[in-house]
């Protein structure tokens, strides 16, 4: 029994085996390229025995990477895109240690693969090149940390906190807030009247604002601030807060408004 | 001279590292003071998000909900910018837009573009 089968056997007692591996084709989306970023690294974290993952992106693209052990052994282009190789000349080579260099030239071939678009399918088959002992590979948890990317935090529910966080700083001078995403209304505060209009705008939603600020400030889909109206007649002002999926509409008293932009601004600096 | 009224803003505010005098009714900018020079699909971008703020959707749902007649001035935060627009009193089309590094005091940013922004309709 040579040592493949015999860590197969291993694993298949153990339940760890790579039933996804014989999946077709599988699809991860994200709202933006740290969190597809996220996936590739997760990909990468939970193949053990030594496979071909092909990703593809919206523009029909595919990158491949030879993966075994947890670890990315190699990376290189499927669709014959000369201009792409030959931008990027780590495409082929075999990884043997990690090096500042090195793990920020992945990092920008894999943000360039996943520029524009919002979701990639996966692939897996047998890795047909072979790969030298002493290439052992970059490990999914060194890429992470050279890319200050936290391998096991669930992007959306940090979101999530981070606009929780942002609405109960400023829950002294905030008379209603709604916190939603594109599905549902997570949390209303406030009186009935105010949250019913916010609730409403939410529901209405603002896709074209938020298509806009994505085109005009590139970490818009991190996280944005906007007030509109900042100086009207009307008593009260609207701020409307993004991060991540994750969206929140407050209504302030005019004169605070300051206030809630130091209060943003401090968080997010 | 609109240019010359728009550098002295941003000599005003150092952070301010681009103003620029915008037409909504053809998403032009029409004249641009910046630090560096920023590329026309980003120019075209922010004229785009200010109909929005003014013209479009996102202007009529918060002017109905705070039963107002129109937005002048908004003011959006990132990471690593600080953005505001403000709408011509004098002609509604016109806008100008202004930015800025995050550190940038609001407050002033508002009273000396609103001021620049005047000078620039009553010389039109």
């Amino acid at each position: 029994m040579n040592d493949i089968r015999r860590l197969k056997n291993k694993l298949s007692k153990i339940g760890a085996d790579e039933s996804r591996a014989d999946e077709a084709t599988r699809e991860v989306h994200a709202t933006n390229t740290t969190g597809l970023l996220l996936a590739v690294l997760h990909e990468i974290d939970e193949t053990i025995l030594a496979r071909e993952l092909v990703f593809r992106n919206d523009a029909g693209q595919l990158l491949g990477l030879d993966v075994g052990n947890r670890r990315l052994l190699r990376l290189y282009d499927k669709s014959g895109d000369a201009d792409f190789s030959t931008y990027h000349p780590e495409l082929g080579r075999a990884f043997s240690q990690s090096d500042p260099t090195l793990t920020k030239a992945i990092k920008d071939l894999l943000q360039d693969f996943i520029a524009g678009s919002d979701k990639l399918n996966i692939s897996s088959g047998k890795v047909d090149r072979p790969v030298a002992p002493a290439d052992t590979g970059l490990s999914a948890q060194a890429l992470a940390h050279a890319w200050t990317i936290d391998l096991y935090v669930d992007n959306d529910a940090s979101s999530a906190r981070q606009i929780e966080e942002f609405i109960s700083s400023c829950h002294d001078i905030t008379v209603a807030s709604v916190e939603f995403n594109s599905k549902e209304i997570l949390v209303v505060s406030g009186p009935e009247q105010v949250t019913e209009q916010l609730v409403e705008i939410a529901q209405d939603g603002l896709l074209q604002l938020d298509e806009n600020l994505k085109d005009c400030f590139q970490d818009a889909e991190t996280s944005f601030f906007v007030v509109p109206g900042l100086s009207n007649d009307a008593d009260q002002s609207i701020a409307y807060v993004g991060c991540g999926i994750n969206r929140a509409l407050m209504m302030v008293s005019s004169e605070n408004l300051t206030d809630i932009n130091s209060v943003w601004r401090q968080l997010n600096y | 001279m609109i240019l010359d009224h728009l550098n002295q803003l941003r000599a005003e505010i150092p952070e301010c590292l681009a103003a620029s005098l915008i037409d909504m009714s053809s998403g032009l900018a029409l004249c641009t003071s910046a630090k560096e020079k920023y590329t026309q699909e980003r120019l075209d971008a922010l004229c785009s998000l200010a109909s929005e703020l003014f013209e479009g959707s996102a202007a009529e749902t918060f002017s109905n909900a705070l039963k107002t007649s129109d937005q002048r001035e908004c003011i959006i935060m990132t990471v690593s910018e600080t953005c505001l627009y403000l709408r011509s009193v004098v002609d509604p089309q016109e806008a100008m837009f202004c930015i800025c590094s995050p550190d940038v005091d609001p407050k002033e940013l508002l009273q000396n573009a609103k001021s620049c922004l005047n000078k620039i309709s009553a010389e039109q």
